[in-house]
């Protein structure tokens, strides 16, 4: 263009005239409506054998660079280097329609040879014979946020603590502060979906269902029992579900299904003490088995290092030998669980479709589930110490045994009154109750310290199990305190949580005209919630300190239920006790009203209202009102413009005395696409939403500051009134742009600034996401070397940052990360 | 020592669902001495390959080989049902005096401009049986007249499984716009990565659940499909987790927290229920839980948070 315009000055008035119509004409044209390029779905593909075959298949690589966080960033992202088979379709289609095993073949997959996620979907069909649907989904789900379950460790050294771990009361303990979250997982869930539909098109018909969902890797747990020890756990579970049903048209337009259905959980999780060291920083250049006792035996002092709060515990660590564990100290040397849960829940189902006559849509359901509900052979076996209790060996073992049951039932019917009036009544049950117990007996092994090993007493005859002690005790008198759990106990522990619910909504809906309609409706929800526990328990209490606990005595007397043993022990056995806390009942009444509008053929808006009302509420946070609009409009000015916007509008209270909550969740957002022709389309995204709650909640705490309350009621708490807002600006565009024939450029991205506050009740405690930034713009172009061949190269960025605050967290194992992921790719078609 | 029995109260709710049934067939067997819609005259249908004359490159080129690629090219071939269920005119209705008015459009039907009520009668006619489809008259879409040709495009799928007009989540955010922003947000189910899908937990068609959520194969709720793990049963439940949903705690389409947790402390989220008051029925925080001095983070001792089967205090599994 440029060389037109060169010899501007020298050119008449009428030759610019001329040239500026050319460049309008030009501008028009570009921004008139154009057929689009071909897509693959317009590739001719190849005929064979009495199939047309059209395929496609992307090869590339990705190429990355991260810097910051890395373990947040494959917490997010997580796409690493490598090649990858991008992407792949195929689909066959039979040209006669009578193919040998199949008409219609239609297979897609993306992400294999190492993205985070890579899924498969085929689908199968052969006119009136079958319909057989595949989806194959892998999910890479590795977790570290270090924010979660992290104790917050302050930076305060411990006094006598080994070298490099804040040896002195007055030096700071980085390695102190956990970079990883406790509760970090690697873990792959893998999602199989089959499904098959025999004589799809006659009058009865067949369907096979099977799905497999497995969920299995390494992860991270803690538990508390003396301290908060780490544990390595290896997550496996695994869900089975068969389905079997057949589909009968009765009369015409009349359906009635059944189903049966097998549903089959496992869950073979365990968990391990393995030592695991207190910090996961790869760079600290701390020594294995970093914490030892005085003999040499390494053991694991937990996750919560906070010495001005005494965790572990007070002196944790020796002056002599320096740098050694004190033995009081609460810590592990080993420590084992495993079981196996085995859930089986057959379901049969029954339902009823039908509008065969000529006004009234009527739909039915009624499914009953009764099942089991196991874990076999449950082992815990501890060995370490509880300081509070002088535990040095727990062993548990038992079984789990309930049931799962469950009916459930849908009724829906439209009757068409007229053309423009329709009532619907909508109505569902729901009943379940799980009734399970726990049964399982603990043998306790005690000593005064780490270091001292277990004594048997063999003094008590008739026992109903027989506890054999860890390697190295000794026949002997236990070392118990007053806190001491019973030597040996056999418990059975049971629970029983039922709910049924009645849920009927009925509804009016007036199409005004073929530009507008109203509906307005009424729904009654009905819950009826009972949750009842039982424990039996017979205990054992041998010397030294037998009274205790349950035979603790009593004004110098024995405890009604405890009988002396011989030897000075002591057995209780305790009448069952019931805890029952009565039946939660709860009324919901709830009002919709609904209109929509198409003011103009291309303008469709939309708003409705539901406004609940309750007599009772089931948690603290549920509220007894709460009312939601929501306003949708979508605008077409032009076949090639696309306006929309939502207004999103909940609000909820339960502002009863010391509770005070209120909540409400605004979203509001507008989204603008324009696709003229097939060299350039934009759009664009804006949201904002606002998150809002209040409510008073009472908690022992040190009370300091202003504003800050004794709790009603109960002294020595505080009571405050907990406000968190989160808001948060997301705008996200993206631009195809076609400069040349062959080429297409894409320019993009995705913003969200999220800001709010939160009560912090503890001064290490930082916002956290709460404050923070995520980035991710991208760009990336398309050649079209040839009809069937493209090459692809785009840039990703990924950035979190969190807004920086003086904690340690913050300062020592910060969230924050930027990365950088190029991929190229060639992509054929045909 | 077993629990009482409640088995004997399930056959209360089974047996008024039968009677609402049979009084709701019975009422509607009232509305059955009105006939059902008799059947069309097969002498105004023209079939598919008198369309084909004038439409197989109207209204845009290869219109008619776009449709002759599609799944409903499978009407074409069935032999048994009348010419109501074929081809063109299954969906557009008999074609004769369309044909004979020289295409006049008055003659025909046209989706373009049709209600949402009478678009989906034209796609129930066919597609009404199954879980799926069985309540689209009562579910919010119609209600709010989103028709099946909203979503679903016939004649130029952009997705070809189900011609969609286009793929999830895309054709999904057009209108749910609130949505898109959730799922960037740094902790969110991998939606707009494709692993997950909207109507893997939502049934666009409509059902009997709020938010026409589906449920699992035993009715429980559809996160456990998925996270199987925390739907027990338990010994010791948490309650809120099968009383009031997973959305007591969680934001299940994303969140800025971890875990898409409602709140970006958990111990802030805890406290919310678990507080002294009068008539709280819920375990209160014990009085050794300094908030201000330690025990920041609730989950790192009580890990079993969706139910235990060995501790009621949720330390272990």
């Amino acid at each position: 263009m440029g060389g037109i315009f060169k010899n501007a000055k020298i050119r008449s008035p009428q030759a610019n005239l001329g040239l500026y119509s050319l460049a309008l004409a030009a501008l028009i044209f570009a921004w008139a409506p154009a057929a689009r390029a071909q897509e693959d779905d317009q590739l001719e593909g190849i005929n064979r054998d009495n199939y047309n075959i059209k395929q496609s298949i992307e090869l590339g690589g990705r190429i990355d660079s991260i810097s910051g966080n890395g373990d947040v960033y494959k917490t997010f992202v997580n796409l690493q280097q490598g090649m990858r088979l991008l992407g792949l379709t195929t689909e066959m289609r039979s040209l006669d329609n009578h193919g040998l095993l199949f008409d219609h073949l239609y297979l897609n997959g993306y992400g294999y040879g190492g993205d985070p996620n890579d899924v498969t979907r085929l689908r199968i069909s052969k006119n009136k014979w079958y319909n057989f649907d595949v989806m194959l989904r892998r999910d890479e789900n590795f977790w570290d946020y270090s924010l979660l379950a992290n104790p917050l460790n302050p930076t305060t050294g411990f006094a006598n603590g080994p070298a490099g771990f804040g040896p002195l009361a007055t030096s700071t303990c980085t390695s102190c502060v956990l970079a990883d979250s406790p509760h970090l997982f690697d873990l792959r869930r893998y999602l199989s979906d089959y499904s098959l539909l025999l004589l799809p098109e006659s009058r009865v018909r067949f369907r096979l269902g099977y799905s497999r969902n497995i969920n299995e890797g390494p992860s991270f747990t803690t538990i508390h029992q003396g301290t908060e020890q780490l544990l390595f756990q290896d997550v496996k579970s695994t869900v089975n579900t068969y389905r079997l049903g057949v589909d009968y048209r009765v009369i015409p337009r009349t359906n009635i299904s059944y189903d049966e259905i097998w549903n089959d959980y496992k869950g073979d999780t365990g968990a391990t003490d393995q030592l695991q060291q207190p910090n996961f920083r790869p760079d600290n250049g701390l020594p294995l088995n970093i914490f030892q006792l005085s003999n040499g035996t390494p053991v694991d002092l937990g996750a919560a290092f906070n010495s001005t709060a005494n965790q572990p515990c007070g002196a944790t660590f020796n002056a002599a030998p320096a740098g050694t564990v004190n033995p009081t100290c609460s810590a592990y040397i080993n420590y084992l669980t495993h079981s196996r849960v085995r859930t089986s829940t057959p379901t049969e189902q029954i339902s009823m479709q039908s509008n065969y006559w000529k006004n009234l849509d009527l739909s039915a359901r009624f499914s009953y589930t009764a099942g089991s509900a196991d874990e076999f052979g449950y082992v815990e076996d501890l060995i370490g110490r509880e300081s509070r209790t002088n535990l040095f060996n727990g062993q548990t073992n038992g079984n789990v045994n309930g049931e799962r049951v469950a009916s459930s039932a849908d009724f829906g019917l439209t009757w068409h009154i007229t053309n423009s009036l329709s009532f619907l009544d909508a109505y569902h049950f729901s009943n379940f109750h799980n009734p399970l117990d726990f049964s399982f007996s603990d043998c306790s092994f005690f000593t005064a310290n780490l270091l001292a090993t277990p004594n048997a007493f063999a003094g008590a005859a008739g026992l109903p199990v027989t506890c054999t002690g860890p390697p190295g005790t000794l026949a002997g008198t236990p070392a118990h305190n007053s806190s001491s759990a019973p030597d040996l106990s056999l418990d059975v522990n049971g629970g029983f949580l039922k709910q049924l619910e009645s849920t009927n909504l009925a509804e009016f809906d007036y199409q005004v005209s073929s530009k507008f309609g109203a509906r307005i409706g009424f729904r009654y929800r009905h819950r009826n919630i009972d949750d009842n526990s039982f424990a039996d328990n017979m205990e054992f209490f041998f010397p030294s300190n037998a009274n205790r606990g349950d035979c603790a005595l009593v004004g110098g007397m024995l405890p009604a239920g405890c009988t002396p043993l011989g030897g000075g022990a002591f057995e209780f056995m305790t009448p069952t006790v019931v805890f029952n806390p009565g039946q939660t009942l709860i009324n919901e009444y709830s009002g919709l009203f609904g209109v929509w509008a198409r003011p103009v053929k291309n303008w469709r808006i939309s708003f409705d209202t539901e406004l609940m009302s309750a007599d009772n509420v089931f948690t603290r946070v549920s509220p007894r009102q709460w009312q939601e609009y929501r306003l949708r409009s979508v605008y077409k000015p032009v076949s090639w413009v696309n306006i929309s916007g939502t207004v999103r509008i909940w609000e909820g209270r339960d502002n009863v005395t010391q509770i005070n909550n209120l909540q409400h969740d605004r979203s509001y957002g507008i989204s603008v696409m324009f696709e003229p022709n097939d060299k350039w389309a934009f759009d664009f995204t804006y949201d904002y939403n606002d998150v809002f709650s209040q409510i008073l909640v009472c908690y022992p705490g040190t009370p300091s500051g202003p504003g800050i309350n004794k709790c009603a009621n109960v002294a020595g708490l505080i009571e405050q009134l907990s406000v968190y807002k989160n808001d948060s600006n997301y705008g996200g565009f993206d631009l195809m742009w076609k400069p040349v024939r062959h080429l297409t450029t894409h320019l993009g991205g995705n913003f969200t600034g999220t800001s709010g506050s939160a009560l912090f009740l503890n001064p290490n405690q930082e916002p956290g996401p709460l404050n923070s930034k995520w980035l991710s713009p991208t760009a990336g172009l398309d050649y079209a070397f040839s009809r069937n061949w493209m090459g692809r190269a785009y840039w990703n960025y990924y950035g979190y940052h969190e807004d920086f605050t003086p904690v340690p967290q913050d300062m020592f194992a910060p969230r924050n990360f930027r990365g950088n992921t190029v991929t190229l790719s060639a992509r054929y078609a045909f | 020592m077993k629990m009482p029995s409640q088995l004997g109260r399930f056959h209360r709710p089974s047996f008024a669902f039968a009677c609402l049934l049979a009084s709701t067939l019975s009422c509607s067997g009232l509305a059955a001495q009105q006939k059902a819609a008799a059947p069309p005259d097969s002498s105004e249908y023209v079939g598919e390959e008198t369309c084909k004359t004038c439409h197989e490159d109207m209204p845009a080129k290869g219109f008619y080989k776009t449709f002759s690629e599609s799944r409903h090219f499978v009407t074409t071939l069935d032999t048994k049902k009348g010419p109501e269920f074929h081809g063109c005119e299954a969906c557009h209705g008999p074609g004769k005096a369309h044909v004979e008015g020289g295409g006049d459009k008055t003659k025909i039907f046209t989706f373009k401009n049709a209600s949402a009520k009478d678009v989906s009668d034209r796609c129930l006619k066919c597609h009404q049986y199954g879980e799926e489809h069985a309540n689209f008259s009562r579910s919010v879409h119609v209600q709010n007249n989103v028709s099946c040709v909203d979503c679903h495009s016939p004649h130029h799928p952009k997705e070809s499984q189900f011609l969609m007009r286009q793929p999830q989540p895309q054709l999904c955010y057009g209108c749910h716009t609130e949505m898109k922003q959730l799922f960037t947000r740094t902790f969110h189910h991998r939606v707009n990565e494709g692993l997950v899908r909207c109507t893997d937990c939502h049934n666009p068609h409509g059902g009997s659940l709020t938010r026409q959520l589906r449920a699992t194969a035993t009715q429980d709720l559809v996160c456990f499909k998925c996270h199987a793990d925390k739907a027990g049963p338990f010994v010791f439940e948490h309650e809120a987790v099968k009383i009031e949903g997973c959305t007591s705690c969680h934001l299940p389409h994303g969140s800025s927290n971890p875990r898409m947790l409602k709140r970006s402390q958990v111990n802030l989220l805890c406290l919310e229920c678990h507080s002294f008051t009068v008539d709280a029925s819920v375990p209160t925080v014990p009085t050794f839980h300094n908030q201000s001095q330690k025990y920041q983070a609730c989950t790192m001792c009580h890990v079993a948070i969706h139910g235990s089967n060995t501790n009621q205090y949720f330390f272990k599994p």
